[in-house]
């Protein structure tokens, strides 16, 4: 790995150095929570600062300050050593700063020069005739590799392609500093290498990128200096040359890990779930499956990779029942499934952890104990003839809560009160303890790693 | 097959048309001979130019209130209070105009009366981020009590009168063509100027930075913050522009009446029309004209069916236009997309 990448990372510039952008003791609170805790940061112009941390480090937030997207509590900013007021986004472009927010920031029912040029004065203003600036616009798209039509609606694009127009839309603005807020969390491995390379092309340009990640090996790949954040707070700066992987994981999470997972060879066995040349329809809003195959045998852990709106979704709602399979079979030990209702299917042991726990997995206004029941609360012995069971129910949820490590006052409390982590915990309990014989996760880990990935015990 | 072939419009509405001829042609074989005759007396009545003119006399004050909707629609704020900017615009229309003399002072008040309700919707939707259907059934709960108690008040007394109007153009070669001349060349200003606004609105909203704004604010309006728009600001500018010409559309109301009068609930539900129109008209100004148009004929029809004395209770007949205008859109213009922000108010990141 590291041959590879010292071929990749240029040498620094020789005009490195300057410092562009410097952060004195910025403080952002929101309530109950620091998000900054007196953050100091200096950005040298030319380099790739990459702003490494776990989720909730506080990294957007930062950035958004910067950006003039949130008021900043305490602190200063300076642009070239300047005192900036930024207290809207403008002020941040008018100095520069252009930011490609971690969620895209693009209209998808506009075309892509429509995105590009939203909310600037035209070359003939009011009118949207583009005249002198369209040139520019197609030599930034040429430039940067934009293989689509700029009349083309955003939202028919490939994430990589967003993305893109997302940068040129900062740089047509005049942006010198770039912020890429985790660029390579939706990416596929391909795009992701894509982007690299465009960010070195912008580094070669004399732009100023600072490039936030909490994947260890990119930062490590793509940065000159690296800066940790934990919990709010800076920890360090390092040159990228003078660090280590080990040395970054100890920074970032604050205790020394061991990087290797643990996993046990597995004795695949026999075909547990089938499923063969699966067809669904294209109405229900994601994209089909076309003739799929797939086979999981018991024991093997299945990933799945791809990036989003590739099919896992259709894939996922076929194994559940979710939505009709217009062709091809679903074979669960041996028999079709196909017309199996979905608590059917639960019932025998197909288990699903969907991507979004807030939207599909909990409901978030009830207590954790129904949550906890929520696919088995009418069955005994929760329910009786229609009647619900709480102290058994209770009992069970005080159980689960504990083999789980789901952290909550009590089992009544409502969902929405727990943070982030003991919500997923609540998913993960619920699916895992009626010990099923295939389980699908959608993205688990969440912005850890693309793609879902199926586990079969 | 079947199904990719019906999905596509045009084949769907060829085939529902010729079907309906069909059964039409079967029904009037059938049917003895004083059926025949009646048909016959529709058919030179519908043939008349003054169907047309009537026609579009009945859409334009929902043309209006529809092209006022769309823009506070495509910004994200829903006004289902064109009802009540329609009808208070009326009563206003009609009164000022009785004052003053000057159907263009009624005009310009019944705008400011408009912008004043708009200015109510949006101080609810935008600043106090209240639901915007609420804040819209309020208000058109209040302007149906409110003008009718304003109207028993100033005028219980008085022999009825009509206000001042606007009066018929004439164009000197166009007005006396043969059929269009009556139909489409001898209307009041009102009317040319409300037609005149759809193309005026298509650019400004499909060619302008300005529209561009607008619509960005309606769709994604995080996205529209992160490039320094005020989304509030153009959400209200909006409203209030939607309410303005709202207002006007009921001066429009009071001329389409033919004797420039007032009455109680006199916008009867016109204002939902127009609303719905937006809606299946897929927030298109275009749309919203097929849609309000449609109305128009509907409504002209069914003045004729009642002035011929077709045996039918005239309630019936009322309901004509509601009925054309809201089948032939749910029928015709499915699967209309909205803006995807509309209905929620905006929250700044991080203003807590
Ligand atoms: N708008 C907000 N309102 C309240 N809390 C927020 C808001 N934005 C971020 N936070 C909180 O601030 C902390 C830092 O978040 P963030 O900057 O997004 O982290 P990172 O980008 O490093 O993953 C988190 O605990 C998050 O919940
Ligand atoms: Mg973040």
């Amino acid at each position: 790995m590291n041959a590879q990448t010292s071929t990749l990372r240029p040498t620094p510039h020789s005009e490195t150095g300057d410092v562009i952008l410097e952060l004195r003791n910025i403080v952002k609170r929101f309530p109950g929570i620091v998000a900054n805790d007196h953050v100091s940061l200096k950005i040298r112009a030319g380099e790739v600062h990459a702003l490494l941390g776990e989720n909730g480090a506080g990294k957007s937030t930062l950035m958004k300050v910067v950006y003039g997207l949130y008021q900043k509590d305490e602190g200063e900013v300076l642009v070239r050593n300047q005192p900036a007021h930024i207290r809207v986004p403008q002020d941040a472009m008018a100095l520069g700063i252009g930011m490609v927010h971690q969620h895209f920031m693009l209209v998808p029912n506009f075309t892509v020069i429509e995105n590009i040029i939203l909310g600037l004065r035209t070359d003939r203003y009011p009118l949207l005739d583009l005249g002198k600036s369209l040139e520019r616009i197609k030599t930034l798209a040429d430039d940067f590799g934009l293989n689509a039509p700029l009349s083309a609606k955003v939202g028919g694009l490939t994430v990589g392609q967003q993305q893109k127009v997302e940068i040129i839309k900062a740089l047509y603005r005049g942006a010198r500093i770039l912020i890429l807020d985790e660029p390579t969390a939706v990416l596929i491995p391909q795009e992701a290498e894509e982007l690299f390379k465009l960010i070195e092309h912008l580094r070669a340009d004399g732009v100023t990128l600072i490039f936030i990640s909490h994947k260890l090996k990119e930062v490590l790949r793509v940065s000159d200096r690296i800066t940790v954040m934990r919990r709010g707070q800076l920890i360090d700066t390092r040159d990228t040359t003078a660090t280590t992987i080990v040395e970054l994981a100890e920074l970032m999470v604050g205790k020394a890990v061991d990087l290797s997972v643990a996993k046990r060879p597995s004795t695949p066995g026999e075909n547990h779930l089938e499923l063969r040349r699966v067809t669904t329809r294209a109405d229900q809003g994601v994209r089909p499956l076309q003739e799929l195959d797939l086979a999981l045998r018991s024991g093997e852990i299945h990933g799945l990779a791809g990036v989003d709106g590739n099919g896992q979704q259709a894939l996922v709602q076929a194994i559940m029942g979710l939505c009709p399979v217009a062709g091809g079979q679903v074979i669960f030990h041996g028999r079709d499934i196909r017309a199996m209702e979905t608590a059917e299917r639960i019932s025998r042991g197909i288990e699903h952890i969907p991507e979004n726990r807030h939207t599909e997995g909990l409901v978030l206004g009830l207590s954790v104990t129904d949550n906890l029941l929520l696919e088995r609360f009418e069955h005994r012995p929760f329910g009786d003839r229609g009647l619900r069971q709480f102290k058994i129910m209770r009992a069970h949820a005080a159980t689960l809560m504990q083999k789980f490590d789901i952290r909550a006052p009590n089992p009544d409390i409502q969902t929405l009160k727990l943070s982030g982590g003991n919500q997923q915990k609540v998913i993960l309990a619920r699916s895992l303890w009626p010990d099923p014989t295939v389980l699908i996760a959608m993205q688990p880990t969440r912005g850890l790693d693309v793609g879902a990935a199926s586990f079969i015990q | 097959m079947v199904r990719a072939w019906w999905s596509r419009g045009w084949v769907r509405t060829t085939a529902i048309l010729m079907a309906a001829l069909v059964v039409f042609w079967i029904v009037l074989e059938l049917a003895g001979e004083e059926t025949r005759n009646i048909a016959n007396g529709i058919f030179t009545i519908l043939a008349a130019p003054e169907f047309v003119k009537a026609a579009l006399i009945a859409a334009i004050p929902l043309l209006l209130a529809a092209l006022g909707g769309l823009i506070s629609e495509l910004s994200g704020v829903l006004n289902m209070a064109l009802e009540a900017m329609m009808l208070v615009g009326a009563f206003v229309a009609y009164t000022v105009a009785d004052h003053s003399g000057s159907p263009w002072i009624g005009l310009l008040a019944a705008g400011l009366s408009g912008l004043a309700l708009g200015l109510v919707h949006a101080v609810f939707t935008v600043t106090l981020r209240a639901n915007q259907v609420v804040s819209a059934v309020a208000l058109n709960l209040f302007a149906v009590a409110a003008t009718a108690l304003a109207f028993r008040v100033l005028y219980i007394h008085k022999t009825f009168q009509p206000a001042p109007g606007f009066e018929a153009l004439h164009f000197p070669v166009l007005s006396d063509l043969p059929y269009l001349g009556v139909a489409l060349f001898q209307h009041n200003i009102l009317i040319y100027l409300a037609l005149l606004l759809i193309p005026v609105m298509w650019f400004i909203l499909y060619r302008t930075s300005w529209g561009l704004t607008l619509r960005s604010v309606g769709e994604h309006p995080m996205a529209a913050n992160t490039v320094g728009i005020k989304v509030n600001r153009v959400r209200y500018i909006a409203i209030l522009l939607s309410g303005t010409l709202v207002g006007m559309s009921g001066s429009a109301l009071v001329s389409a009446s033919g004797i420039n009068a007032f009455q109680e609930n006199l916008s009867a539900g016109r204002g939902f029309i127009a609303f719905a129109a937006v809606i299946f008209g897929r927030y298109d100004p275009i749309g919203a004209f097929l849609g309000t148009i449609l109305f128009g004929l509907g409504d002209a029809l069914q003045i004729r069916l009642q002035a011929y004395g077709v045996e039918v209770p005239y309630q019936l007949l009322l309901m004509l236009p509601y009925v054309i205008t809201l089948l032939a859109l749910v029928v015709f213009m499915r699967n209309a997309r909205g803006p995807a922000a509309s209905g929620t108010p905006f929250v700044e990141e991080g203003a807590g």
